[in-house]
């Protein structure tokens, strides 16, 4: 079979077994788990310039559908369907109703969107993405709430997917055919001539893949629906979805290598203005992540500030900034899913996603502690894990162009993301444990397995970060970029200066000994319960305090809080929601034209009849 | 002129074998209901071999009076498309009927229902404007009896409103047909559609006028679809389910064979003769329809409720595609009728079985349905999804055609598309609200719903359609396009196949 379309017809065939035997969980969750694994296998068969077409008689024409590889699709393909194996397999244990056919039927959409030549496919793709994602949030942990967040979701996805289905036809209409080279490339040939038009078709697309990515301004669905999605579901979510948007700028992001188009510090405007957008998200992100008291909130929120930060640094489109944006979106994937699969295998041993309620975790989970560790040590961009050595480059691809101002704003979203991922990891994983959790047990075999694998992967991409900058080396040059140069696989090469990264970490480990026995041989250490700290002598029920409150991370940063309240006034989400209410409010009153009266019918169909009679007389 | 005189056995074997039902009813109830799924069966097969063998587009002749003179039946590729569609919608129901059908009057409850049926066939295949006329009656006066069967008092409520509101549609419609007869002295759809442009233009904008304000009736165009929420309400599911999936694609292809056809005048995008474009009316009508069809979906709490202006509104949807005029107009308006027809007439038979086990139609009795069956939920979604026009189903083919068709005409289209994909936005939002009920939220009982067969058989007959169209769009296509090649190049496409020796004027 062509591997190509197998990418394709294995996660459907295993999604309609799957569907068959949803009744028996396991089964299910081992079908899931396989096809990923037989998917991720055919990938092997597949070479950069790989090409499958077939016609559809459609539209009454002979459309030409295909499927193409690029060196980004493969990138794509392997980070996310590798991903899917490791999730899928922690899956075997985790017990959230995450329906695994609808899974399956997101990889057969997110294999289809990166590997599409022409515009129907890849819209097909997407919107199949769309509806199976949806259906997979129903069904999380609290009913009405998850149902809120698919529905939110799915609002803003179809949205989306509505406006860029109007830059689709927009286009082909123009060039007369889908295909997506030649669609970019007539693009190209008419932004000098029309820069104002192609911006237009660019938001149209640009806006489905924000919304898709969580991008300012469309970030206001990403909390609730990572917030309620099932618990299984939340790492694909963050790691594996949110990077279709990713791609789909990569699509159109070329545009303006070519063209002749003015610039703001050396950048093209379309690309200056995305630039701003991501480093707005990233600030936003973290911002709002650190006042979160559920952990699914604060890595939602945590998650699209990264996408920011993405967004950012492939918007600069040099060589330094694309190798940075892709490497940093690898990084992401990685980190993301260490710490969603951590986070949520705490929230399925303590039953509660409410960070205050939680504390001292490390004692009874050590594997899942160090897991969560390493990954917002990552996330952090603490070297040498995985997630420092993109977010140095994005700083160097800014400061290369003079972007002053913007890289500011991501010096302080990642100042901010150190605020809120410390507080996670003190509101989980320290201070002291509440005796609810005295018979917590570390996660299953699998659950370790899982852990241990994203652990050394964490350590491994971070020390020895070569071996994905090598791929992303191709695709640069696949975009008709010069790559970094490339020295070792332990090197990152950046615009001023390399690092090496093995020296570095083992100047880490040498630290880390050090700070470590100093630990254990000078500190003094006496255990406590929890009641018996803070409270001076006071009796903590005369004072109607509870176990929470002492909770190192109750009201954490409420002096900042304080501060940022008049900022936060300002909401987004809040203009959607009123949006959504005002509609509803005139279907309410619409509803009322039909009353149930027939005298009203009549008056209706006759006042119609007149109105046109009139119309007609008029015009006559 | 091709003739295939047999193909009138389309039109006369169910009239014949509804009106001798009442003597199998003598035997058995049970022959009552099986002779309508043989008769009906029949008709499916016979369209499906006029269909693939290609033996459309042909005339029909009575008597051998050529047209114009005699009366005759004209099958193009719009006909042939839809006649399968009614069919296959009305065997489908009529299996359904074996196993719902079996209270009250069970044998003229048959009658009723192949009546209508074969009228609607006889509307869809006539060539003459009177006898379209005649078919409307037909069709109305069995669609009144159907929906005042059953138990519920809301039933009769539905019915009698369907048959005032109904009635003045008839009547507007003619009116019309008196005044284009008074102009031209024919009836015969071909002759006037050639001879269109004689007539004077005040009158024949008045009748034009007239006869789209009788049609939109049945064609569910506000502001003549008052009845539509309450007869789909008050009907029994399966009879909801033949108004929605038979009763609208007759309103609908009459109206445009009338307004392409007849009133049509060739050119990029098809307009109408008369002193305003009728086309251009009947996308006003559309898009107020889809408008207010959605937006008062949206307000309601009863499934079968919300499923009815949802019908009002993909039917918006539907005349707005062939109003645009051209090719790929009238291909995305045949395209959509086919997906909605399909779609909610399987829609309304879930919604009856789930009913027949003393569940309620309100969006919270719908909590948890998963639980109790996963078949009625899988497919409840699919002809959901298929509704919103969400890929891997049929759905998603019609409303990409129709954002395209759209695009490509351009102008004031652009407005009316923003307002259809506003509205299918908020359409999305009660689907799936409906939708994530049932998949959420464990039930307080979990005792299963045990579907019997023939409930089951049409239920995913139509779920496979959905599905096989969704993945080979090529299946209606092939023939959609053909349709509305028909409907956009009057004289090729229609008036030359009926009488080849008469000149356009």
């Amino acid at each position: 079979m062509n591997s190509l379309l197998a990418l394709l017809i294995i996660p459907v065939i295993g999604s309609a077994a799957a569907a068959i035997l949803q009744r028996y969980r396991i089964v299910e969750r081992l079908i899931t788990f396989l096809t990923f694994s037989l998917t991720f296998l055919f990938l092997f068969g597949i070479k950069t310039g790989n090409l499958f077409t077939w016609h559809l008689d459609f539209l009454g024409k002979n459309l030409e559908m295909g499927l193409q590889i690029t060196p980004l699709s493969i990138f794509m393909l392997y980070m996310t369907i590798a991903f899917g194996i490791v999730l899928t397999f922690y899956n075997l244990s985790e017990k959230s109703k995450m329906k695994g056919f609808l899974l399956l039927l997101t990889l057969a959409a997110s294999n289809w969107i990166f590997m599409s030549a022409d515009l129907i496919s890849f819209f097909f793709a997407w919107e199949l993405m769309g509806w199976s994602s949806i259906l997979m949030i129903f069904g999380g942990r609290r009913e009405a709430e998850s149902r809120q967040g698919a529905l939110y979701y799915a609002m803003m996805s179809i949205g989306g997917s509505y406006s860029m289905l109007i830059g689709i036809f927009l286009l082909s209409n123009l060039t007369g055919t889908f295909s997506i080279q030649s669609n970019v490339s007539y693009l190209v040939s008419i932004l000098s001539v029309h820069p104002w038009w192609v911006l237009g078709i660019l938001s149209l697309f640009f806006a489905a893949f924000m919304i898709k990515s969580g991008i300012f301004p469309f970030h206001t669905w990403v909390p609730y629906t990572y917030g309620e999605a099932p618990d299984g579901f939340v790492p694909y979510l963050s790691s594996v979805m949110s990077k279709y948007g990713v791609y789909g700028f990569l699509i159109f992001l070329p545009l303006t290598l070519g063209a002749h188009v003015p610039t703001v510090l050396g950048l093209a405007w379309p690309n200056y203005v995305l630039l701003w957008f991501g480093s707005i998200t990233a600030v936003v992100g973290s911002v709002l992540a650190f006042m979160q008291d559920d952990v699914k909130k604060l890595f939602a929120y945590s998650s699209f500030s990264n996408l920011g930060f993405i967004l950012a640094a492939i918007a600069i489109f040099t060589p330094i900034g694309l190798t940075a944006g892709l490497f940093h979106a690898f990084n992401h994937l990685l980190f993301n899913g260490a710490i969603f699969i951590t986070v949520i295998a705490v929230i399925s041993k303590v039953g509660t996603t409410r960070m205050s309620e939680m504390g001292g975790l490390w004692q009874k989970m050590p594997l899942t502690f160090l897991t969560f560790f390493v990954g917002i040590a990552a996330a952090a961009g603490i070297p040498p894990f995985a997630g420092f050595g993109s977010k140095w480059m994005i700083f160097q691809a800014m400061i290369s162009h003079g972007l002053i101002f913007a890289t500011i704003l991501l010096f302080f979203s990642s100042i901010a993301s150190f605020l809120y991922l410390m507080r996670a990891f003190h509101a989980i994983f320290l201070g002291q444990l509440s005796h609810r959790y005295d018979n917590v047990k570390e996660v299953s075999a699998i659950g370790k397995i899982t852990e241990s694998f994203l652990l050394g992967a964490l350590i491994f991409f971070g020390i020895l970060p070569g071996f994905i900058l090598d791929p992303i080396n191709s695709i640069v040059s696949s975009f008709g970029l010069k790559p970094l140069p490339t020295s070792g696989y332990e090197y990152i090469n950046g615009f001023f200066s390399s690092i090496n990264m093995v020296s570095i970490f083992i100047v880490v480990i040498i630290a880390f000994i050090f700070g470590f026995t100093l630990f254990a041989v000078v500190a003094k250490h006496k255990k406590v319960p929890q009641e018996d700290n803070y409270t001076a002598g006071q009796i903590p029920q005369d004072w109607n305090l509870t176990p929470e409150m002492y909770q190192f991370s109750y009201d954490f940063y409420e002096p900042m809080d304080k501060e940022l309240a008049p900022f936060l006034k300002v909401k987004i989400d809040g203009f959607f929601k009123g949006f959504g209410e005002s509609v509803e409010y005139i279907g309410g009153a619409v509803k009322e034209i039909f009353t149930g009266n027939v005298q009203i019918y009549t008056y209706l169909a006759i006042g119609g009849l007149v109105i046109f009679i009139i119309a007609g007389w008029v015009v006559w | 002129m091709k003739t295939y005189n047999i193909a009138a056995l389309l039109v006369g074997v169910p009239l014949l074998m509804a009106f001798s039902i009442p003597l199998f009813g003598f035997i058995s109830k049970q022959l009552a209901k099986w002779i309508t799924v043989l008769t009906l069966g029949f008709e499916f097969f016979f369209a499906l071999y006029i269909f693939l063998w290609h033996i459309y587009p042909f005339n029909v002749i009575m008597g051998n009076w050529v047209p114009p003179f005699g009366e005759n039946l004209y099958i193009g590729p719009f006909a042939t498309v839809l006649i399968i569609l009614v069919s296959f919608v009305g065997l489908m129901i009529s299996i359904y009927n074996l196993w719902s059908a079996n209270h009250g009057d069970v044998v003229h409850f048959a009658l009723l229902f192949l009546m209508f049926v074969g009228g609607s066939i006889g509307l869809i295949s006539t060539g003459d404007i009177f006898n379209i006329f005649i078919f409307m009656e037909i069709t109305g006066i069995s669609s009144y009896a159907l929906a005042a069967y059953g138990p519920e008092r809301r039933a009769l409520g539905g019915a009698f409103k369907y048959l005032v509101v109904s009635s003045i549609g008839s009547t507007l419609y003619l009116f019309g047909v008196l005044l284009i007869y008074t102009q031209l002295g024919t009836l015969n759809i071909a002759e006037i559609a050639a001879r269109i442009s004689q007539t004077t233009s005040g009158l024949l904008t008045f009748a034009g006028i007239l006869l789209v304000a009788g049609l939109a009736v049945e064609a569910e165009l506000f502001p003549f679809n008052g009845w539509v929420p309450d007869t789909y309400t008050g009907a029994v599911n399966p009879v909801s389910a033949t108004l929605s999936g038979i009763g609208s694609v007759g309103g609908v292809y009459v109206l445009f064979r009338i307004l392409m056809t007849v009133f049509g005048k060739d050119g990029n995008f098809v307009s109408t003769y008369g002193n305003i474009d009728l086309m251009s009316l009947v996308a006003i009508l559309g898009s107020a329809t889809v408008v207010i069809g959605e937006l008062s979906a949206l307000a309601q709490k009863n499934v079968k409720k919300m499923l009815a202006y949802s019908s009002m509104a993909q039917m918006g949807l539907v005349a707005i595609g062939f109003s645009i005029g051209s090719k790929m107009g009238s291909y995305a308006g045949v395209f959509q009728l086919v997906n909605h027809s399909v779609a909610k007439a399987m829609m309304f038979l879930i919604l009856g079985v789930i009913v027949s086990f003393g569940i309620g139609e309100r969006i919270d009795d719908m909590k948890g349905l998963w639980y109790k069956s996963p078949f009625l939920t899988i497919t409840f979604t699919i002809g959901s999804l298929s509704l919103l026009g969400l890929p891997l189903f049929g759905g998603f083919w019609s409303k990409f055609a129709l954002v395209d068709a759209s695009i490509q005409r351009g102008g004031w289209y652009d407005f009316v598309i923003a307002i259809v994909l506003f509205a299918s936005v908020v359409e999305a939002f009660y689907y799936l609200r409906i939708v994530g009920y049932m998949f959420t939220s464990k039930p307080i009982s979990t005792d299963k719903i045990k579907v019997s067969v023939s409930p089951a058989v049409p239920i995913v007959a139509f779920s496979i359609l959905i599905i096989a169209i969704g993945v080979f769009p090529q299946i209606v296509g092939g023939i959609s396009w053909n349709a509305a090649h028909e409907l956009t190049d009057k004289m090729g496409g229609y008036v030359l196949n009926v009488i080849p020796t008469i000149v356009g004027h």
